[in-house]
């Protein structure tokens, strides 16, 4: 600055000069207080308005996990769709945009617009929408609208035991049976993403993207049987329909394990479309429904007398003419017969000689046996809703009571009680905890639950339980009210029952609403499996149990005894159905067992490999196995099959059984899985009309 | 003789050969180390703000950055050469630098020379090399008007010589500006003239008259321009027009108000993510208060006023007055750039397309930015001006050569007129 000669005239210029220099340093600073102005005082206004939320922290559901049968058969699963959603803020020109979207969306044009005209963040379009929809609505590029993707729940089996299974919300909660039952289990994991969208609104950058597949949910494998579901499914349906009946219920157990083979309902229920129908349809009516039993109650007497020494399989009764008068009541039998012995009782279904082997227990001693058989508790299946039936105290039984229960009036059970009691008879004697739930896999196919068999008590002891093995078959014999629910190769041990029931309104019986019902198990000899089949209010030509359940039993029971590879027991150890009890059923019995539960975790291991093969030495039973399977299995045996088709094994030859020295050649005939006829023996309708 | 008196005359209280024995490099290190630390900064933000852009329109995220580092090196050559020229050069040359200037703003405005690039003409392509005429102009205008303040010196406060022949000069550049359009740079021509004839000294009032003008002519040009107009409105309510041409200046408020003083983090900011259009070139100020918070913004802002105070101590210890004004032109049009730019970014002006110098995109702007650096420290190495040192000898050996030559052709005559 010394080239400025006059004093005067430098002191001016630092003076301008300093002065331009401050005018700069305060223009920055004001950038920097401005910058610290938007990111405080209005930095949460400035957020709420960024209608893109850019960065945004998303809470996702994880994949569902899948609900499969004892086979690994998909039964519930959930698959990924496109969910379409709109951010009406971000919607530049609603009118135009919504005529765009209404053509792909097929959606009302106003009401798109009075969508996007709204101050909403987030809107939903369609949810769940089809891949196509998804895909051509991107393809319009109009920023604001994106698609997300969300987990559909799907039903491959529709109906197929659609109220067992339940169904999950729309927004992935599961609501009705084993899905809301489950729901922590299958719901999986929630995990926070941080999607970051570009301008559009699509999302661009995926931030730490989390590995998704350790959020999914464990999949529930039951103990049902797809298979046998489906047959019990359709048996009762067929029943139902031509009886003209309201609804139905079958229940199939393993009487070893206890183990829930089918649990069929009628009306059928489609969780896919769980909205069209109405609540009544989700009840699962084999556990929620409670009734009568009538005379399929008769056989738990007779157990309960045989155990207490009462009486034994040929002692003599006289029904008196098929009728007797308690009080100012009289109680009547159907058939008029003058004397029977105790096993001939439950061929004919005596309401006079149940009442006498009843009074043989006595009071006391018979409610014992009635809540040891698990009437008046809950099965332990663990389902949603069970109700545990009602049976008085005996302290309050009028005679009349005493008479009625004795015939399995005037208490009430549910269907799934029935079947744990019979499949008591069946087992020896070892009432079980019905078993629904198998495993608990997770995403890896790790068991992290298993549900392992579980006695409740030892009610009647394995003498006993042969000697009603015996008794029940006489009933499905030509001579017996059961003759529907026979088989061609088995021995069958059933009861009938055709129970009045209480008309809530007047509380007294009604004359029009009975429930049919047929239970029983096969074989006889060697007990496998457990059926009760119950019919609710057949009005139709015939009411009676063994008309109208009988032949649903006899499929269902020939179906699960095939699926299960159950051979038939050769013809000299089977039971021999003469009058007299064979010698050894008639010895007299071991004192009570005790009524404390035991818990058996290793009742009967099911070694899922060995389960298939029939017998040492003998041609597996390949139903149902896919290509690989089925070639491991003949591999095994040392068989090169020969394969036709493709799917999975629907038939084979030789047939299960064969020793494999007889094998020449093994044929498996293959198709794809779906709807696959079994080839059940049919149940002839021949015979009497039962109870006559 | 002469160098007493050349001594005499610059009153140099050092000796002549000062740049030889000084200990440093004889130029500002620090300004040096301020606009290098500004490029820096520039080249991670341009990075963080143009990959995602780049990736998905080039398919190279490395497109911008690459182009910017090309840049800059174009540029430190510019500036290594300008560091060389002594800058009285520029006085001497300066028509023929105007003359250059202005035909060139002529040039790109035929069509067939000048390229359209968003609705104005503002590039020129010779052979391969493009470049903005515009960027050129400002540089000529702060030449000129420190070598016309300089020269006119104690006269600055009269109309006809002191004001009169800036006004002209600049209104014609001004005028040329007008036709590509460039409203920005035209701003940024007056604003500069008005500066620098304010701190020559002229008459206040004449300056007022002429802001009043300028304001007048101004309000003409945007009511005059419906995209003018929309851009003011846009800038006194910016969420009325946000979705059309507001968007720009609403979403770069969001980026920054909604990352918070710390900041979103380097890398993570969204305004680029196609929320913030060109936030690589006017916008990058956006991006580096979105990702840096509060600090980046005081870096950056630091960073200027460095500048800035270096620039102003190179004028103020500039021993002639070209090179005073010079300096504290070239700073100041740095200076009053970047508060612009920033003060468009956060919005408290509407928005000009002004870049950010030596931060924001773009070729022409960082090499002409370089040079004026160059120019700045030529000056502040405050050498001799060899040339007019050597003047006197110049002189002498032309005179003694016309002598000759004279002496030669008497002495032909001479012997033309002896017989």
């Amino acid at each position: 600055m010394q080239h400025i000669g006059d004093e005067k005239a430098r002191f001016w210029l630092q003076i301008r000069l300093g002065v331009v220099a401050t005018l700069f340093a305060i223009g920055f600073v004001a950038v920097v207080g401005r910058v610290y102005y938007l990111q405080t005082v209005e930095a949460d206004a400035l957020e709420e308005r960024t209608s893109h939320q850019w960065n945004q922290e998303v809470t996702r559901q994880a994949r569902r996990g899948d609900i499969r049968d004892r086979h690994g058969v998909e039964l519930a699963i959930s698959v990924e769709v496109p969910s379409i959603f709109v951010r009406p803020r971000s919607i530049t020109d609603a009118r135009r945009e919504a005529a765009r979207v209404a053509q792909v969306l097929d959606m009302d044009e106003q009401r798109l617009i009075e969508i996007f005209e709204s101050d909403r963040n987030f809107v939903w379009l369609q949810r769940q929408a089809h891949p196509d929809t998804a895909r051509a609505l991107e393809e319009l590029e109009i920023a604001g609208i994106g698609t997300e993707v969300e987990y559909k729940r799907y039903y491959p089996m529709r109906e197929l035991a659609g109220q067992l299974l339940g169904f999950v919300g729309i927004d992935g909660e599961g609501l009705e049976g084993l899905e809301r039952q489950y729901n922590k289990e299958l719901a999986g994991g929630t995990y926070h993403l941080r999607v970051t969208r570009d301008a559009r609104g699509r999302p661009m950058l995926l931030s730490d993207t989390p590995e998704f597949g350790k959020f999914e949910g464990n999949s529930l494998h039951l103990t049902i049987d797809q298979e046998i579901q489906r047959t019990a499914e359709q048996a009762v349906k067929r029943q139902v329909e031509k009886n003209e009946a309201q609804a139905g219920v079958a229940i199939v157990l393993d009487v070893d394990t206890g183990d829930v083979l089918a649990m069929a309902n009628y009306p059928t229920f489609d969780p896919n479309r769980f909205s069209r129908h109405s609540s009544s349809d989700w009840r699962l009516r084999a556990v929620t429904d409670v009734f009568e039993p009538g005379s399929v109650f008769k056989p738990f007497v007779l157990a309960a007398a045989l155990q207490e020494g009462a009486t034994t399989l040929d002692t003599k009764y006289d029904l008196e003419g098929g009728r007797m008068q308690i009080g100012r009541h009289w109680i009547r039998d159907i058939m008029r017969r003058d004397e029977l012995t105790a096993a001939e009782l439950m061929q004919t279904s005596s309401n006079v000689g149940s009442y006498k082997l009843a009074q043989e227990i006595g009071r006391e001693k018979f409610y014992d046996y009635i809540r040891a058989f698990g009437f008046g508790t809950p099965t332990g299946i663990g389902l949603r809703g069970e109700r545990s039936g009602v049976v008085w105290p005996h302290e309050q039984w009028a005679e009349i009571s005493f008479a009625n229960i004795s015939f399995g009036q005037g208490l009430s059970t549910t269907p799934m009680q029935v079947a744990t009691a019979v499949a008591a008879l069946a087992n020896g004697g070892r009432l079980l905890e019905p078993r629904i739930v198998d495993e608990i896999r997770d995403r890896r196919g790790e068991v992290v639950y298993r549900n392992e068999p579980t006695m409740v008590r030892q009610v009647i002891s394995p003498e006993v339980a042969e000697q009603m093995a015996w008794a029940l078959s006489l009933v499905t014999l030509p001579a017996g009210t059961g003759t529907a629910g026979a088989l061609e190769h088995y021995t069958v041990a059933a009861k009938t029952g055709t129970a009045q029931q209480v008309d809530p309104e007047t509380r007294a019986y009604s004359q029009d609403h009975w429930v049919a019902g047929f239970v029983g198990f096969a074989p006889a000899e060697a007990p496998e499996i457990a059926v009760a089949v119950f019919i609710d209010r057949p009005d139709g030509e015939t009411r009676y149990g063994g008309a109208v359940a009988g032949p649903a039993f006899a499929e269902i029971a020939g179906e699960a005894l095939a699926r299960r590879g159950v051979l038939p027991i050769p013809a000299d150890q089977r039971f021999q159905l003469g009058d007299e009890p064979p010698a050894p059923l008639q010895a007299n019995v071991s004192p009570p067992a005790a009524d404390n539960v035991v818990v058996l975790p290793t009742m009967r291991v099911f070694d899922r490999d060995s389960q298939r093969l029939s017998g040492e030495g003998k041609v597996p039973n390949f139903q149902s196995l896919t290509l690989r399977q089925a070639l491991e299995q003949a591999n095994e045996i040392g068989l090169v099959p020969q394969i036709n088709g493709w799917g999975r094994v629907t038939d084979q030859v030789p047939s299960p059984g064969t020793p494999i020295e007889e094998v020449e050649q093994l044929v498996l005939v293959m198709s794809p899985q779906t709807e696959r006829q079994w080839v059940a023996d049919e149940p002839g309708l021949a015979g009497s009309l039962e109870e006559e | 003789m002469s160098s007493d008196v050349l001594s005499k005359l610059t009153r140099r209280p050092e000796p002549v050969a000062r740049p030889l024995d000084d200990s440093g490099p004889g130029w500002d290190v620090g300004l040096l180390v301020a606009v290098f630390s500004l490029i820096g900064v520039g080249l991670v933000m341009l990075y963080s703000a143009s990959a995602v852009m780049a990736s998905q329109r080039m398919a190279d995220h490395h497109v911008l950055l690459g182009g910017q580092v090309k840049n800059t090196i174009i540029g430190v050559f510019a500036l290594l050469v300008a560091l060389q020229i002594d800058y009285r050069w520029y006085k001497r040359l300066v028509y023929p630098i105007l003359g250059g200037c202005f035909l060139f703003l002529a040039l790109v405005l035929i069509p067939e020379v000048g390229t359209m690039q968003h609705g104005a003409r503002r590039w020129l392509s010779i052979g391969p090399v493009g470049f903005q005429p515009a960027e050129l102009a400002k540089l000529t205008a702060v030449i000129f008007l420190a070598y016309s303040v300089s020269k006119k010196g104690k006269q600055m406060g009269s109309f006809t010589i002191g004001f009169l022949p800036h006004l002209f000069i600049i209104g014609a550049m001004v005028g040329l500006l007008m036709l590509q359009p460039d409203f920005g740079t035209a701003v940024m021509l007056i604003s500069m003239m008005l500066l620098l004839l304010f701190v020559s000294g002229a008459k206040l009032s004449y300056l007022f008259l002429v802001s009043i003008g300028g304001s007048l002519a101004g309000y003409a040009a945007i009511s005059g321009s419906e995209y003018r107009m929309q851009r003011i409105l846009a800038f006194l309510d910016p969420w009325s027009h946000r979705q059309d041409i507001g968007y720009q200046i609403s979403e770069s408020l969001i980026a920054i108000g909604s990352a918070g003083l710390s900041g979103r983090g380097l890398g993570e900011g969204a305004g680029k993510l196609g929320y913030v259009p060109e936030l690589w070139n006017d916008f990058i100020g956006t991006i580096i208060a979105e990702e840096l918070g509060i600090a980046g913004i005081v870096v950056v802002v630091s960073l200027f006023l460095v500048i800035l105070w270096r620039g102003f101590r190179i004028a103020f210890q500039s021993e002639t007055s070209f090179g005073m004004y010079l300096a504290f032109g070239l700073t100041s049009l740095i200076a009053l750039q970047a508060m612009a730019n920033l003060f468009v970014v956060t919005g408290m002006l509407p928005t000009k397309g002004l870049t950010l110098p030596f931060v924001s995109h773009g070729g022409t702007s960082m090499i002409v930015g370089l040079f004026s650096i160059g120019i700045l420290l030529n000056i502040s190495k405050n050498e001799p001006d060899y040339w007019e040192m050597k003047k006197a000898e110049r002189e002498s050996t032309k005179e003694r050569k016309r002598w000759e030559k004279k002496r030669q052709r008497i002495l032909k005559r001479r012997d033309d007129l002896q017989p």
